[in-house]
């Protein structure tokens, strides 16, 4: 015990002198930065504190042009941090000079939770990795969307900004969609996540009593156990205690973007301004009438709007609870890019593949949400 | 919004005097019941006896109206004044054991783990009351069906759009029934309302598992065991969603621990009570009567074949529980014939068998490398191991039986049949287990508490 603070000297000394210089390094910090990327795939994009937004299509190629060449020796690591806001993996190419691109095997699988991590990619693992290197590849593919690009280096290994990654990674906030109420995820860490760590943990806790109970007598067996116990349950507490950092992770989102703002302002995570739509359809339809519902994609929205708007009754793509002989009065549009309603013929238009078709009787607007969100009624009711 | 919450709490206080009247209308008690377990039994009771009430005069095509609704109380309470001043309900209220002296590291333990408690407690009453209705069974089915009975009743109609409450008119009716005499109480629809279900049983999870433990367990166990039930990451976070998932675990683990209570106690009351709470947790889902019938049963057979003197007993009671389940539950398994709502919890397509080893490695993925269980299943298996030590193990054998069965009865389907194909994607898995977790969690409380009376006594002798 006597030695701890040199030993914590000497590990301070050695994590100061492991840092090293990055060889290819681009923050966002400047403006100009974005524009040294070469980029495919990209349909839009801005830069804003630090970070690069890229509209993306199903693949977006980045290329980081090397000059002079990498030394592949000493920077044998990449370091990448971004935010893919549609499921996507991403895979790492280089280009020697010379030579055709090559790159790893294994491709960075995004988690999709509107966090941005930072992964780091051991370059020299490929045999590849050699020869002067013009240029590294981040190619990105999946659904089009947006990519938020925080940094990208090829640099040495440093543990000091290792460690500072994964503490940073430890306490990321859990995202809330619609698929939590089936999996709550683990923290991640390096070769596994926190919920791994700590039942390997507990194992090994459970292995050992095991073999210490084994010889042992009565009292000493209690003893033991008694002491697993409470180590166990210390587990349960330290667990716990990172669970409670969600918790009131969550409880903060949903007071700032729900119970706090005003009405009009209000939104829910995974569902955005879903529920304020909900509220004008309730003001505006009478309890006792029937809609067809629009929106592009149903899910997630048809089914609750069944829900809250009950008992108001609902026709769709997907749901069909209308009551035969009754007539159908309103078109309820939600963010359906493909219905607009057209002032000259009074009438709900749908896109197809060969122009447009009508699909209501006459009518008019009773109550416009936003460019793509309104609620229609027919005149003849 | 202050009348809305006092009718709603009217309401809940109804549903309780209904189940604590029952409770009063029970045979004599040998053993005492705490004030909190009262409660908690109350509700749990009362929400069971209260919706199948509604689902019969439903049946009957009366419209649901709050004094239709009232109307079991009032014969309730006239038969169980009797009862009380005969068997004496109140005259049995004991309170929660005394402490005793505590060491520090015990105090700090039970201070940390009571204030964390009281954080999680904040937590799913804060979300039940600030979040609209959000996940997906929520509004298909479960608070669908009671705003289908609140305004169109029990449509008994199979080409009505609202048949059985709409959308799904199989799945079994205690939580939308519950919801819509909410909804009744407070005279108008309110989301923060219905969706308070949750957290309350959430408590009551956590008062019943206390309660029970603290019968044989000294208060840092009982505490620690009942602490551990309610900060499961997925039991907690179900608890501020209005999903049935966790109201089935909990009926189920009710219902388990009055099981093993009877056969430590021979209170003839607990095996009644036992009976209603599976019978209620078989109205949640369907889920709860596949777990009675292939964990519990079993469970109890296996402690006949180990205790032979109790053998005459617990068969007659095992025969009174199906016995008195059948009777209650009786009309909504007529109607499932009647209307050819199917038996299983899944449907005909999944009835084959097929091995699928994948599964294994998926199971230890989704249990052990997720956020939902914490340590549980690790722990659980450790103090199974632990009760393999025990010097006398017989009388422990349903609990640990019954918890292993019902493992099992939740895994093996994703193994042996095409229900594979819902384990692959994630999404079920997790959620059938919490219908196990509160239990698991006591039996594991439970073999500890033991080991710890076991080798006392055995210190003490030696």
């Amino acid at each position: 015990m006597k030695n701890t603070p040199h030993i914590v000297l000497i590990l301070l000394f050695a994590v100061n002198i492991c840092e090293g210089a990055a060889g290819l390094s681009l923050d966002f910090n400047d403006p100009g930065d974005a524009q040294r990327l070469r980029k495919r795939g990209v349909n839009a994009e801005h830069q804003h504190e630090g970070v690069v937004h890229f509209l993306g299509q199903n693949e977006v190629a980045l290329s980081l042009p090397a000059n002079p060449a990498v030394d592949v020796g000493a920077c044998p690591w990449l370091r990448v941090r971004f935010c893919a806001r549609s499921p996507r993996r991403a895979r790492v190419l280089w280009k020697a000079r010379g030579e055709m691109p090559k790159g790893l095997d294994r491709a960075i699988v995004t988690p999709f939770d509107k966090n941005h991590h930072t992964w780091w990619v051991r370059l020299a693992d490929s045999d590849l990795w050699r020869g002067e290197i013009e240029r590294v590849d981040l190619v990105f593919e999946g659904r089009p969307g947006w990519l938020e690009l925080d940094s990208i280096e090829v640099r040495p290994f440093s543990i000091k900004i290792y460690l500072q990654d994964q503490w940073r990674e430890f306490w990321l906030p859990r995202s809330f969609y619609l698929g939590t109420i089936n999996r709550l995820s683990s923290p991640r860490l390096p070769g596994g996540t926190w919920g791994s760590l700590l039942n390997i943990l507990a194992l090994a806790l459970i292995v050992l009593t095991a073999a210490a109970c084994w010889e042992a007598d009565c009292g000493r067996r209690r003893a033991v156990v008694s002491r697993v116990a409470l180590g166990l349950l210390g587990l349960w507490l330290i667990a716990d205690l990172r669970e409670v950092r969600e918790q009131a992770h969550f409880v903060a989102t949903i007071y700032q973007s729900y119970v706090k703002p005003a009405p009009e302002q209000k939104t829910f995570p995974s569902l955005d301004d879903f529920y304020r739509f909900v509220a004008l359809c309730e003001q505006t339809i009478p309890p006792d009438e029937q809609y067809r519902y629009h929106t592009e994609p149903d899910w997630p929205t048809d089914c609750r709007i069944t829900y809250f708007l009950y008992p108001r009754r609902i026709t769709s793509d997907t749901w069909v609870e209308t009551l035969n002989g009754k007539d159908v009065p309103f078109q309820v549009v939600y963010k359906d890019f493909s219905v607009r309603y057209d002032p000259d013929t009074r009438c709900i238009h749908k896109a197809t593949g060969n122009g447009s078709i009508v699909i209501s009787k006459p009518g008019s607007v009773m109550a416009r949400y936003g460019p793509h969100s309104f609620i229609f009624r027919e005149d003849s009711h | 919004m202050i009348t809305s919450a006092t009718r709603l709490i009217a309401g809940l206080l109804v549903t309780t005097a209904i189940g604590i009247l029952l409770l009063a209308c029970l045979p004599a008690r040998k053993r005492r019941l705490a004030y909190l377990e009262v409660a908690a039994l109350g509700f749990a009771l009362g929400l069971g006896m209260h919706t199948l009430y509604m689902f019969l005069i439903g049946l009957a095509g009366i419209r649901y109206t709050l004094p239709v609704c009232l109307a079991p109380l009032a014969p309730l309470a006239v038969v169980a004044t009797v009862r009380i001043r005969r068997s004496g309900l109140f005259a049995t209220l004991r309170r929660e054991g005394e402490a005793g002296r505590l060491r520090t590291v015990t105090r700090i333990s039970i201070t940390v783990m009571g204030l964390l408690l009281a954080w999680k407690i904040f937590v799913c009453f804060f979300t039940a009351v600030n979040c609209p209705t959000t996940f997906d069974d929520s509004v298909t089915i479960w608070n669908y069906k009671a705003k289908v009975f609140y305004y169109e009743g029990l449509v008994k109609d199979p080409l009505h759009q609202d048949f059985f409450g709409g959308h799904t008119p199989k799945y079994p009716n205690a939580v939308p029934l519950f919801k819509t005499w909410l909804v009744l109480s407070m005279d108008r629809w309110n989301e923060a309302g219905i969706n308070l279900l949750c957290p309350i049983i959430f408590l009551c999870t956590g008062l019943l598992i206390y309660s029970n433990m603290r019968t044989r367990a000294p208060p840092w166990l009982a505490l620690a065991t009942s602490y551990v039930a309610m900060s499961t990451p997925l039991f907690a976070f179900h608890a501020g969603f209005a999903y049935a998932d966790m109201i089935v675990g909990f009926y189920f683990a009710a219902g388990a621990i009055y099981i093993d209570r009877w056969l430590r106690s021979r209170d003839s009351a607990d095996f009644i009570v036992a009976s209603l709470l599976f019978c209620t947790a078989g109205w949640v889902k369907d889920e709860g009567l596949y777990l009675f019938a292939f964990s519990i049963l079993p469970g109890l057979f296996l402690y006949t074949l180990f205790n032979r003197e109790n053998r005459p007993a617990v068969l007659r009671m095992g025969l009174l529980v199906i016995a008195i389940m059948g009777f209650l539950l009786g009309p909504w398994i007529a109607c499932k014939l009647l209307y050819n709502f199917p038996l299983a919890v899944v449907s005909g397509d999944y009835h084959k068998l097929e091995f699928h080893p994948d599964a294994f490695d998926l199971f230890r993925q989704l249990l052990f490398t997720g956020g939902d269980y914490n340590i549980l299943w690790v722990a659980c298996a450790g103090t199974f191991l632990l009760y393999a030590l025990l010097p006398r193990k017989r009388h422990m054998i349903f609990p640990v039986a019954s918890t292993i069965l019902a493992v099992g009865c939740v895994l093996a389907p994703f193994v042996l049949t095409p229900l594979f194909k819902w384990l692959a994607v994630g999404t079920t898995l997790n959620r059938a287990m919490l219908t196990i977790a509160p239990w698991a969690t006591f039996t594991a409380g439970r073999i500890v508490a033991e080991w710890l009376e076991q080798n006392r006594k055995a210190g003490d002798t030696s």
